[in-house]
């Protein structure tokens, strides 16, 4: 099997839908010609075409428009955001068009919203948010995060499979530092949670670019488990119990700011299903409730880091 | 017309007996909008249908039933009592359910019109739009990619004076015509309340649209002569606008034409009167949705479902 990149996994699912799938096609910013502004479509204009790897005005709220009118005519939009900061721009065609038309009206809108995210860079207020949870509080939207290269291209094969909108969170930090082997060919993976390491002593619950995070924390330490949930709608409730129930303490870890995250739902999933299966207290890490700061020092004050699930698995471990 | 002004009649009527739920809209005064603009487009056109809209929902073949039982939050409703009111669109009839936020439709309809591009289909797509959504980022946003990508797209821009309680000198300064040619969007403004002339327009446009000559905004210079919704008296409307249109009523102007071409008025009168009164028995005998189906629905299990062909009873399609 090839080693692939994050990014370049990405890449090869959106081009084996594209050579597989007439009805697939990709829609976003500067993502044609000049292959995206992170080079996820490096390329695909020469294979595909100018209506098939579409440059688009700037314009966030007539990209998800158009891509809802295009889904309900049978066609498979994946629209891009240049980076997850700018759904905002897009907000109201995502949670109000798409999100509840299947409900009122039947008719289904099968479309894919990547949204690089994710902070680490220095990219400031606008181009470092996680705004899964958003997204999570809209009924009728999916929302997927990958943590690995092997995921990203099989949750994105079954998203754009999906007959559902889906918003593909892949974190702009993991692009060109995860790499793995990756099946050739298309394949899917299921919205479902993975065991990223066994363990019984401790589960750390998480996704995304906090997936590595938590696995490097927790690497000496003795029996500590990492549950990736890479599907956040749905949440795969059966593996958050079962990870608590076998492992008794729990370590919650979002990248995303406190308030209502998804660690928040995990942790409220936890006290309704598994309470009497815990051990200690649940212990949540997230980005406190501040826009991510710019200058490095700031931004390294305000996201989870490696040190911090360190000293979190510690303490707990000790409870 | 005569059914959208009955039908309507019959749901307000409805409403007030307190079977209809929530708040109740209407297109009183501007049936020639939708009529005219609807019967203009082929089976295979995609619409997205506005609050004030309803001819276009017959005129696409939805049943008077099925549209009264919508506005009782009845089963048998277009949207099964998932949502209220003119808050539909029949998929099996070509067409896309509005939502509140009135311009949006404007950007999925680009959507439904870049499907045609794509596939190279002969075929159009229309939404209705207010005065007031010209207001609205997506207004613009989907004039100016219509224009950039000569989508066949047409936007009919419903100008019946007033958004809720402001008037049309408190929502822009530019009139909408003329905003629209800036994008590179033919406009063109037609009188609203001429159900031919409309018919006219749209018909060019659609036609201008199918052939790959881009998209058009129309016009349509008409007047809200309700509320904005029941229960609104509208009292900072000046009398003599009302009176005014009052004088050019869609009906009144059509009726004059067919009576000249010796159309029995009171027959046709007679026939969509009973035909609601059978419409109105069938949805009052509908049930209500099952309280255990209110979860069912929200995502999509299985193939995906999609957009199927309307009604097009305007022969002259048929070949385009």
């Amino acid at each position: 099997m090839p080693e692939l990149t994050y990014l370049q996994a990405i890449s090869s699912a959106l081009r084996d839908e594209l050579r597989a799938d007439e009805r697939v096609f990709l829609l976003g910013e500067d993502i044609g010609a000049f292959g995206g502004a992170f080079k996820v479509t490096h390329g695909f204009h020469e294979e595909f075409g100018a209506d098939r790897v579409m440059d688009t005005p700037l314009a966030e709220t007539a990209i998800i428009g158009t891509a809802v009118g295009a889904a309900v005519s049978g066609l498979r939009p994946v629209a891009e955001m240049q980076f997850a900061d700018f759904i905002a721009c897009g907000f109201d065609q995502l949670v109000n068009v798409a999100a509840k038309m299947h409900y009122r009206q039947g008719l289904a809108v099968p479309m894919v919203v990547r949204l690089p995210s994710g902070g680490g860079f220095s990219g400031g207020p606008f181009h470092s948010q996680n705004p899964e949870a958003w997204f999570m509080h809209s009924p009728g939207l999916k929302v997927v995060a990958p943590s690995t290269a092997e995921d990203a291209k099989g949750l994105l094969h079954a998203a754009i499979q999906d007959p559902n909108p889906v918003v593909f969170m892949e974190h702009k930090h993991l692009y060109r530092r995860v790499r793995g082997e990756v099946q050739d060919g298309i394949y899917t993976t299921p919205f479902k949670a993975r065991i990223a390491r066994r363990g019984e002593n401790l589960t750390v619950i998480t996704y995304g670019a906090m997936v590595p995070a938590a696995l490097e924390a927790t690497a000496e330490l003795d029996g500590v488990e990492v549950l990736d949930l890479r599907s956040l709608t749905p949440l795969d409730v059966e593996a958050i119990v079962d990870s608590v129930s076998r492992c008794s303490k729990v370590v919650i870890v979002d990248e995303a700011n406190a308030t209502c995250a998804a660690g928040a739902q995990v942790s409220a999933v936890i006290a309704e299903h598994a309470f009497e299966m815990l051990d200690g207290p649940v212990k949540r890490i997230a980005t406190p409730d501040v826009p991510i700061p710019f200058s490095p020092p700031l931004e390294a004050a305000v996201l989870p880091s490696v040190t911090r699930i360190r000293e979190a698995c510690d303490e707990l471990l000790g409870y | 017309m005569l059914m959208m002004r009955g039908l309507e009649a019959r749901a307000l009527s409805l409403y007030k007996q307190g079977k209809v739920p929530g708040s109740f809209y209407d297109g009183y005064g501007q049936e020639a909008v939708s009529a005219g603009a609807a019967f203009a487009m082929a089976a295979e056109d995609r619409l997205c249908i506005l609050h004030r809209d309803l001819a276009a929902h017959i005129v696409r073949g939805v049943e008077p039933a099925r549209i009264l039982a919508q506005y009782m939050g009845r089963a048998s409703g277009i949207t099964g009592g998932r949502d209220g009111n003119v808050h539909f669109g029949d998929r099996n009839r070509g067409c896309v359910g509005m939502v509140s936020m009135l311009p949006d439709m404007m950007c999925v309809a680009n959507g439904l019109a870049l499907a045609f591009k794509l596939r190279g289909q002969k075929a159009a797509a229309l939404t209705f739009c207010g005065d007031g959504a010209s207001s609205r980022g997506d207004f613009h946003e989907a004039l100016n990619w219509a224009g950039v990508q000569r989508l066949g797209v047409i936007f009919v821009l419903e100008n019946n004076q007033y958004a809720y309680s402001t008037p049309t000198s408190a929502q822009f300064a530019v009139d909408p015509v003329k905003r629209a040619e800036t994008y590179g969007v033919r406009g063109v403004s037609v009188d609203g309340n001429d159900a031919e002339a409309m018919f006219a327009a749209v018909h060019e446009a659609r036609t201008r649209a199918a052939n790959g000559e881009g998209p058009t905004l129309v016009e349509a210079q008409t007047m809200r002569m309700h509320g904005h919704a029941a229960h609104d008296d509208m009292r900072y409307v000046p009398k003599e606008l009302v009176e005014h249109w009052a004088a050019r009523d869609p009906i009144k102007l059509q009726s004059k034409r067919l009576k000249e071409l010796g159309v029995d008025l009171d027959a046709l009168q007679r026939d969509v009167d009973a035909e609601i009164d059978a419409a109105s028995q069938e949805a009052l005998a509908s049930p209500m949705p099952d309280p255990d189906t209110a979860l069912d629905g929200v995502f999509c299990e299985g193939e995906a479902t999609e957009l199927a062909d309307g009604l097009a009873p305007w022969s002259g399609w048929a070949h385009a």
